[in-house]
């Protein structure tokens, strides 16, 4: 089956279309504003009607028969892909105003998907999907029960695809470098805001994001965990407003704060040198390693780490490090804790997912009506 | 956010100049907007309003609707121009000449550049896809110049009370040069009347009367320009057997102050001079005029601008500046100089009758406005549809808190 995979943005529409039974894209893209005419034109709807005229120009060999679009919201609603109807795209427009940015142009995209080719079935599936489950315990915060309750506070993972199949991945691992079994694991998704699950079997038990994506390990413009006191702090001594505090700790900091620059995790590690950039390399990595324990002790053990994201191949240089330095289960003499990477590109494992689903179907007809 | 509604708003520049340029060639004179009314009207039409309406004073008003149904912001401009010397003009007036980064014609700055840009801003949060918590109320109103107010008094009487909206905030597209303006001093036109059956004592009365307020227009009062602006000589008429003197008195009012408060201080004055010279009565009356607008409607108006200004601390004023600062574009608060008689904006109205925090942020100039050769900055214009988006979005939109710039 030719899957057609959509990853909707604010800025661009990236795509991938992969044929029945093969692992790589027969065609795979990006429209964003340049492809638009011109600076600020891009509209999800007029992306999607250049993904299908690039696919019918493209040599690949068969048309979409399917189509796959990764969320990276779905609420406590979505913890399954979903087979798009009426209702499941009711129950997401209730759920915009929980992820203002992300999810209004992905609707766009399955409105004018939907127009476009009515008989097209349409899967979704949701990076928070992954951390619906998330322990009581780990999902909460130290608050006010009825101020949680009444506005929906909790904790998700924002990178769920990734961490789901880094998992499975493990798995393989069972038997390689002495390792009898590989159910503890610590899943560390390198992305532009990385993020460390830590997951028994398929079951998350700790992340480091939160409520919103802003929690956690430092971005590469996100500052990730914060002392609320801050916040407060920059409202009263700076008199600044919430939209001056968010574009500071969204837009501004992490990374980019640490430096002065823009700069990538990959750059961070590869490319860039100075005092600031190494300074930010130590924070990085050691609030990594800061994660890492705290996903061993929720575990009460660690079998594997396994890297994924964009940045996957920064595991040869944090690997090693990381794995060294978590004095495994407490023993000294206990060896190193094996570590491997997902090499895989996100469009590959939501067509991996999309197929699944969509194999399931009757099941998943039911579950979203 | 903000760097997509910046990139958005670039898209939207040409657009937004274009129809600036279109309004100011459409004479809008007081009283007469209806071609101004008509273009804004299929403008929106071809827009992402949620709904256009055209009311009865003929105002057209656009709505974006959120998914509660508060709070409600309503974007104001007016639609009329003052009518132009064409004498003082060096080129036609409503010539909407485009040159160096400027819009050249009438109303450019007063406030065709605003109310484009207030129409775009809507237009910007929708194709931003942005959602809204409450409502955005774009009006864009008659009968400003020359009829103070009456467009937006029924907008804010019958309109928006009609579609169940009740504004919490306005902000005016008047020109303040891209700075927040909180309010202005007003002015009131006064006639002090003295009358008596004997001729001579009523004209020894009204001269001595005039004479004091001459004096007065050349004192400076509490505030920092003289209460007094204007009087003119004294007019006689005889009425049912009296002689009756009649001196016209402009009077400057301030945001302290109140017309009625004005006019017993002013009557007080009059008569202490007045009696004085010999035994008359004295009255004090604002004349009223009665207006039609386009549509046919008529209205009776005072000649009165209310002075207005909110509180420099007051929430929407804070929270205009704050979201103006994150949005990368820092302005700062000040108050309108109106240093000439006849201004005013609709704050007045918004303000003092009905309660409407208030700011006024436009693309203009406030020293162009009402002046020849008048023009307004293209930059600015398209400055104002970002910042004015943004503004609104801090107001009503949904926050995007969070919600990191960083891919996930």
């Amino acid at each position: 089956m030719n899957i057609l995979v959509l990853r909707p943005s604010w800025k661009a529409l990236d795509y991938a279309l992969f044929d029945a039974g093969r692992r790589r894209p027969a065609l795979v893209g990006k429209i964003n504003e340049r492809d638009c005419g011109r600076h600020g034109a891009f509209a999800p709807s007029d992306a999607f009607r250049r993904v299908l005229e690039a696919c019918r120009k493209s040599h690949a060999p068969g048309a979409p028969e399917l189509v796959g679009i990764r969320l990276t919201f779905g609420g406590e609603e979505f913890t399954e892909p979903a087979l798009v109807t009426n209702a499941v795209l009711e129950r997401l427009r209730g759920l915009a105003h929980q992820a203002p940015l992300h999810l209004p142009p992905a609707l766009a995209l399955i409105e004018r998907c939907r127009e476009s080719l009515p008989e097209m079935p349409i899967i979704l599936v949701f990076e928070t999907a992954f951390f619906v489950k998330l322990p009581l315990r780990e999902r909460g915060y130290g608050m006010d029960a009825g101020v949680v309750q009444e506005l929906g506070i909790r904790r998700y993972g924002y990178h769920g695809i990734f961490h789901e199949t880094a998992c499975k991945l493990a798995s393989r691992l069972v038997g390689v470098r002495g390792t009898s079994s590989c159910r503890r694991v610590l899943s560390i998704c390198l992305e532009p805001r990385p993020e460390i699950a830590a997951v028994i079997g398929r079951r998350p038990v700790m992340v480091t994001s939160g409520a919103t994506p802003l929690e956690g390990l430092p971005g590469q413009t996100a500052c990730g965990e914060l002392d609320p006191g801050i916040v407060l702090h920059l409202a009263r001594k700076l008199g600044w407003g919430p939209e001056q505090i968010n574009q500071c700790l969204t837009g501004e900091s992490g990374l980019a704060g640490l430096t002065g620059h823009r700069i990538t995790l990959d750059g961070l590690f590869h490319d860039e040198w100075g005092p600031a950039i190494e300074l930010a390399r130590q924070v990085m990595r050691y609030r990594m390693l800061l994660a890492c324990g705290a996903g061993v002790a929720a575990m009460g053990w660690v079998d594997a780490i396994v890297f994924s994201g964009r940045y996957f191949d920064l595991g040869e240089v944090l690997g090693p490090w990381l794995a060294g330095r978590l004095a495994v289960n407490g023993r000294s003499e206990a060896p190193e804790i094996p570590w491997t990477s997902l090499h895989e590109p996100l469009d590959r494992l939501i067509a991996d997912q999309v197929a699944a689903a969509f194999a399931g179907r009757a099941v998943l007809t039911a579950v979203t009506e | 956010m903000y760097q997509m509604l910046k990139a958005r708003s670039e898209a939207l520049k040409d657009e937004a100049v274009s129809f600036a340029m279109e309004l100011v060639r459409t004479p809008s004179v007081s009283l007469n907007e209806a071609d101004a009314a008509v273009r804004v009207e299929r403008r929106m039409k071809n827009l992402s309003f949620d709904r256009v309406i055209h009311d009865e004073a003929g105002n057209v008003v656009g709505l974006l609707l959120g998914r509660k149904p508060g709070p409600t912001v309503l974007l104001n401009c007016h639609l009329d121009t003052v009518a132009a010397d064409e004498a003082q003009w060096s080129e036609p007036a409503l010539s909407g000449r485009l040159e160096d980064g400027k819009l050249h014609g009438l109303g450019a700055s007063d406030c065709k550049g605003g109310l484009a840009a207030q129409v775009y801003a809507a237009e910007l949060l929708k194709r931003s896809l942005l959602p809204l918590d409450g409502n955005v109320v774009v009006a864009t109103t008659v009968a400003e110049e020359n009829g103070r107010s009456v467009g937006v008094r029924a907008l804010m009487e019958t309109t928006l009370p009609e579609l169940g909206l009740k504004p919490d905030f306005a902000i005016l597209g008047e020109p303040t040069g891209l700075s927040l303006y909180y309010g202005h001093d007003g002015w009131v036109e006064l006639d002090v009347i003295v009358e008596g059956a004997n001729p001579f004592q009523v004209e020894d009365s009204a001269r001595a009367v005039h004479g004091f307020f001459d004096e007065r227009c050349r004192q400076k009062c509490q505030f920092e320009r003289p209460g007094v602006a204007a009087t003119r000589a004294p007019r006689m008429e005889d009425a049912d057997g009296l002689r009756r003197a009649t001196i016209p008195i402009d009077r400057w009012l301030y945001a302290t102050e109140s017309v009625q408060e004005v006019i017993s201080q002013v009557r007080e004055n009059a008569e202490l001079v007045a009696k004085s010279v010999g035994a008359v009565a004295v009255d004090v009356s604002v004349p009223e005029d009665r207006q039609r607008l386009y549509t046919g409607r008529t209205s009776v108006v005072r000649r009165v601008a209310n002075a207005w200004a909110i509180d420099p601390f007051d929430p929407l004023l804070e929270r205009s500046r704050q979201t103006l600062a994150a949005a990368g574009c820092p302005a700062r608060a000040s108050l309108w100089k109106l240093d000439r008689l006849g201004m005013g904006t609709a704050g007045g109205v918004l303000v003092k009758e009905f309660g409407v925090p208030t700011v006024g942020f436009g693309p203009g100039e406030e020293t162009r406005a009402h002046a020849p050769d008048e023009w307004v900055s293209v930059d600015k214009i398209a400055g104002a549809v970002y910042a004015t988006a943004a503004v609104v979005h801090g107001l009503v939109g949904i926050p995007v808190f969070g919600w990191t710039t960083d891919e996930i």
